[in-house]
């Protein structure tokens, strides 16, 4: 049977101790308290190592009087000193002052049963004689008793004495009980279970012979908070794993942007109901710079004005740099695609811009005033409407959708315009994005020759549903219990 | 986009489908329409903004008899009248300078038809009137009035008439602030000195533009011949408008009267409905569609989508483009339809052949590492809005105020201006978890917009904390010192005197002799701002500062 580490100390210390021990007697040498004693050596008891005997004893000690008399000897010895130093006798009157009346009459009655001193008539009244010198075995046993003394190792002759005493009011007998440790004899301890594993364990070779006790294993462990990345964000950064692996290359914009790039390169008329499509929050304090030059400037202007060189009809309207410079909060991420067009005129481009937009709004559980929105660009020659097609299409599978079909709808800035609806085993069809080919009122004027197809998603709404939230809000959710929590998607 | 509401038996009935015809949402969604509900007979329809001649029920019903039976299926019965005529005033000029005018005559509107066409004027005022201010609208009871018209301005103290719904007379000044709608849109005119007045012959006012019609030229059930006015600000605007209007109300029958409009220098007669000229090159279709379409299927599909296709020329095609179709700017807007018309779903996906490159965003590679060593460290990564508030940035974290982008109108008070740390964010965010068990640890690694050389620039930040019953410098120091040598760089420490740390527990980062960050002991005085009750160490980094390190072999 196997052993807690507690048990085998305890056996240990009894072995060294000889086999046998008091308890209080083993506490005092090994480091276990007296009150795990008890209790450990019932549970080695019951395991058949040791056998436990509960033992009476019965403890001698000496009253206060007891005291005096072991260190000062008792009235008789003290009254027989007394005669010797007065020449053998001396009146009853004088010895009044050296010993107490109960001790005069407790000595006197001694001389006369042992026949060491009389009483006699003198001149002057009664008179104590010694006539021999008798020892004292009371007085003998007394002073031994200034140590303590087991009862049970007095003689019979011895213990009669103790009786006197006791009755003297000099001596008081306890009984107090002990218990007895002893070994069986034969029985080797098995193999000791260890709490706790430690370096010293390790280190001193113990793990030898030592065995771990065994623990609970199917009781609830401790809840522990593991450092982790947030949901949301992970899953932006697999869309973005994917665009790469689809050869898009990740582009971006501005927070702060200028109406500019926002929506008059976009041939979102200044006056047009276009522009309350993206109603949009301008910005006070810092504000941005237009950063594009003269020649774009003027392109767009004609653009908007009567169509320029694209052989659009234009707005028909007189366009305003000083709108167009206001600065905005990007409000569409369609602005990095078109920023990044700008910068590479040659063909092919494939990339995509993933970010923050902002858009006034009543704040609900599906409304919210900032939001990702992912937008992707395909040009090149020959690219047309099956492209963006089959770009979509692909771009759905990858992020698990089978089914997509699409509707015509528009956006001020592409021709043909068309909305995609990807099928969810348990949400059915979910219109998830606008596309289209960006009309050559946007690509001329940023000097691009040749088709380009467009794409933005809500990816919200995506996230949404892949992290099975219902709650926009959740995506950014302030509560750290339920981040902390958040399983796997 | 707008949504409008109307009747699935009225529009069958005008669209020439059967009763019981089905499929009816699947068409719907073929020429620009979604329906979102329905409800008994009432079905409620998202249309796109660009086709304001799917507004009302007598437009999509037009669409969808041209798109079933492959053939333009507009046309419009004039009468023949002499125009009216209209003398525009020159105090009208200054004040709202555009008019133009239609009459139809001998026409029966049934409810379903009023309720269209008061659908239709709203919509009309809210995408291409912005809100009245640039085109409004006004519907008369032709005969209750005698032509000519005039259109001028005039004091408020001098006009007086009762207002559609009112029962006596009122000034002016009086119906912009004692009417419903005198108080919905005198933004409009009440700057103004003179309010715009559309009157009849014998001074009978029809109405004060853009904000009510007189009671006494309503249109009832009685009403056989209309008069529509459209005033405004822009001449494009008001032109759509009236189109609009006079193309959907014949559809349900009448015949169209012009006004001559005479202004102080020059006549003109509206409306104008005439088509107008496009140039479809099949090369061009084939080009934007990838498809291959022949002469006789661009003319058929092009007239299924109600234009009038003439013979082709070889691979060329004019386009004779209804007046309603005001979205049509360009080529590429015909062979849009030209796709709608053959069925975007099917035209078959084709992947690109085009090989490219994909990548991240520089400061891609330097964002994944730190967030692996944060996360490492234990910290919970949170995502907090970009927008926030005075409040949150400067007030309870008492730092300095300073300059931000602001949005000008917000429409919360919590997010009225972008961060520009994420600090005061992450307090903020301890602030509303401090019933969550302890110790926390969580960061954010995000953008911030800072002033740079005068204008905002979004900078990448990254921000830690660690809350418990008991916190010290040193673990956040700790947290610094290892972050760094994650990145292969050296931190060094300089004492900092700054908000929102304690005094004596705070410290610059210092890496390569610039610094990168602070860090230190949150002032208990910012913390009981946020409502947190155990101490914080915390830091932010400018970490954007470490993008250059991303290049594989630097030197």
């Amino acid at each position: 049977m196997s052993l807690s580490q507690s048990e085998a100390a305890l056996l240990d210390h009894l072995r060294k101790a000889g086999g046998r021990s008091e308890a209080r007697s083993l506490a005092s040498i090994s480091s276990i308290p007296e009150s795990s004693i008890f209790p450990i050596s019932s549970l080695l008891a019951s395991k058949g190592y040791i056998t436990i005997k509960e033992l009476i004893k019965e403890e001698v000690a000496l009253t206060d009087e007891g005291k005096f008399c072991a260190q000062n000897g008792l009235p008789e010895v003290r009254l027989v000193a007394l005669l010797k130093s007065m020449g053998g006798r001396a009146p009853m009157s004088s010895i009044a002052g050296a010993l107490k009346p109960d001790e005069i009459s407790a000595a006197l009655g001694w001389g006369k049963k042992t026949g060491s001193f009389t009483v006699e008539k003198g001149p002057k009244g009664n008179e104590i004689v010694l006539k021999k010198e008798v020892p004292s075995e009371a007085n003998a046993l007394l002073g031994r008793l200034l140590s303590p003394l087991d009862a049970s190792t007095l003689s019979d002759e011895e213990r009669s004495i103790l009786m006197q005493l006791k009755s003297r009011g000099l001596v008081e007998i306890k009984e107090a009980k002990t218990l007895i440790l002893e070994l069986v004899p034969g029985k080797q301890p098995a193999e000791v279970l260890l709490n706790t594993m430690t370096s010293d364990i390790i280190r001193s070779g113990k793990w030898r012979e030592a065995r771990l006790r065994p623990y609970d294993v199917t009781a609830s462990p401790p809840k522990m908070a593991l450092g982790k990345k947030h949901p949301y964000l992970e899953f932006l950064d697999e869309v973005r794993l994917i665009l790469v692996g689809m050869g898009f290359e990740e582009a971006t914009c501005n927070v702060v942007e200028t109406e500019f790039w926002n929506f008059d390169i976009l041939f979102q008329a200044q006056d047009h109901p276009a522009r309350a499509v993206h109603d949009s929050f301008r910005v006070k304090g810092l504000q941005p710079q237009v950063g594009a030059g003269r020649d774009l400037l003027d392109a767009v202007r004609r653009v908007h004005e009567d169509g320029w060189e694209t052989g659009s009809r234009g707005w028909g309207y007189k366009w305003s740099e000083e709108t167009a410079s206001r600065g905005m909060l990007r409000s569409q991420m369609t602005v990095g695609s078109v920023k990044y067009l700008y910068s590479h005129r040659k063909p092919p481009v494939k990339a995509f811009s993933l970010s923050k937009v902002f858009r006034p709004d009543v704040i609900d559980s599906r409304h919210m005033i900032e939001f990702s929105q992912l937008d992707g660009i395909v040009g090149g020659e020959g690219i047309n409407v099956r492209h963006l097609l089959g770009v979509l299409t692909e771009f759905g599978k990858k992020l698990g959708f089978t089914d997509i079909k699409f509707k015509p709808s528009y956006y001020p800035f592409t021709e043909p315009s068309i909305d995609a609806f990807v099928k969810h085993p348990k949400l059915g069809w979910i219109e998830c994005l606008g596309a289209g080919l960006f009309r050559p009122e946007v690509l001329k004027p940023l000097g691009i020759g040749f088709p380009v197809i467009a794409w933005g998603i809500g990816i919200d709404r995506l996230a949404m549903i892949r992290l099975g939230i219902s709650d926009i809000r959740e995506l950014h959710s302030a509560d750290l219990e339920v981040l902390r929590t958040w399983g796997w998607w | 986009m707008p949504t409008i509401t109307i009747s699935s038996a009225d529009l069958k009935a005008l669209a020439g489908l059967p009763e019981g015809a089905e499929g009816l949402e699947s068409l719907l969604s073929s020429i620009k329409c979604s329906q979102e509900s329905e409800c008994g007979d009432e079905i409620q329809i998202e249309v796109t903004s660009d086709r304001p001649d799917l507004f009302s029920t007598e437009g999509i019903a037009r669409a969808i008899r041209s798109y079933t039976k492959g053939a333009s299926e507009y046309s419009i019965k004039t009468s023949n009248l002499d125009p009216l005529r209209l003398t525009v005033d020159r105090s009208a000029l200054q004040v709202r300078p555009i008019i133009m005018c239609a009459a139809v005559r001998e026409i029966s509107l049934g409810q379903e038809a009023a309720r269209q066409f008061m659908q239709l004027q709203e919509k009309l005022h809210k995408t291409y009137g912005a809100d009245r201010k640039k085109a409004s609208i006004g519907v008369y009871d032709l005969g209750k009035v005698k032509p000519p018209f005039r259109y001028s301005a005039g004091l408020p103290t001098d006009i007086t008439f009762v207002p559609l719904d009112s029962t006596a007379p009122l000034g002016g000044r009086e119906i912009l602030e004692l009417t419903p709608k005198g108080k919905e849109y005198a933004w409009i005119i009440s700057d103004q000195k003179r309010f715009p007045l559309l009157s009849d012959s014998g001074g009978r006012v029809l109405s004060m533009p853009p904000i009510i019609n007189s009671e006494e030229t309503r249109v009832t059930s009685e009403t056989s011949d209309l008069f529509i006015d459209v005033t405004g600000l822009d001449e494009k605007s008001v032109g759509i408008c009236l189109n609009i209007m006079v193309t959907s109300i014949l559809e349900r029958g009448g015949r169209l009267q012009s006004v001559e409009i005479n202004y102080p220098d020059k006549t003109t007669t509206t409306p104008k409905l005439e088509h107008r000229e496009h140039r479809l090159r099949l090369e061009n279709a084939e080009a934007v569609s990838g498809l291959k379409i022949n002469a006789d299927e661009a003319v058929r599909l092009l007239a299924s989508m109600g234009h009038r296709p003439r013979k082709p020329m070889g691979r060329e095609i004019i386009v004779e483009v209804p007046p309603y179709r005001v979205d049509i700017l360009h080529e590429v807007d015909l062979i849009e339809d030209l796709i709608m018309a053959f069925g975007l779903n099917n035209v078959p996906p084709e992947y690109p052949a085009v090989a490219t490159e994909g990548s991240l965003l520089p400061g891609n590679r330097l964002r994944s590492r730190v967030r692996d060593l944060l996360v490492g460290a234990g910290f919970q990564e949170i995502a907090t809005y970009m927008l926030t508030s005075r409040e949150v940035m400067v007030d309870k974290p008492k730092l300095p105020q300073r300059r931000f982008v602001e949005i000008a109108s917000p429409v919360s008070s919590d997010y009225t201006l972008v961060r520009d740390l994420l600090l005061p964010k992450i307090l903020d965010f301890l602030g509303r978890n401090a019933h969550v068990n302890y110790p926390q640890r969580v960061f954010e690694y995000s953008l911030v917009v800072r002033e740079s050389s005068g204008g905002p620039a979004d900078l990448e930040h990254v921000a830690a904390a660690i809350s418990d019953h008991k916190v010290s410098f040193e673990e956040i120091q700790a947290v610094a010192a290892a972050l760094m040598k994650g990145i292969s760089k050296e931190a060094s420490f300089r004492p900092l005197s700054s908000p929102p740390f304690i005094e004596g527990r705070a410290a610059e980062i210092i890496v390569d002799g610039a610094r990168v960050g602070a860090l230190g002991e949150v002032n208990p005085e910012a913390l009981v701002n946020f409502g947190i009750q155990c101490p914080v160490a915390a830091i932010e980094l400018e970490i954007y500062r470490f993008i250059p390190l991303e290049s594989l072999f630097r030197g």
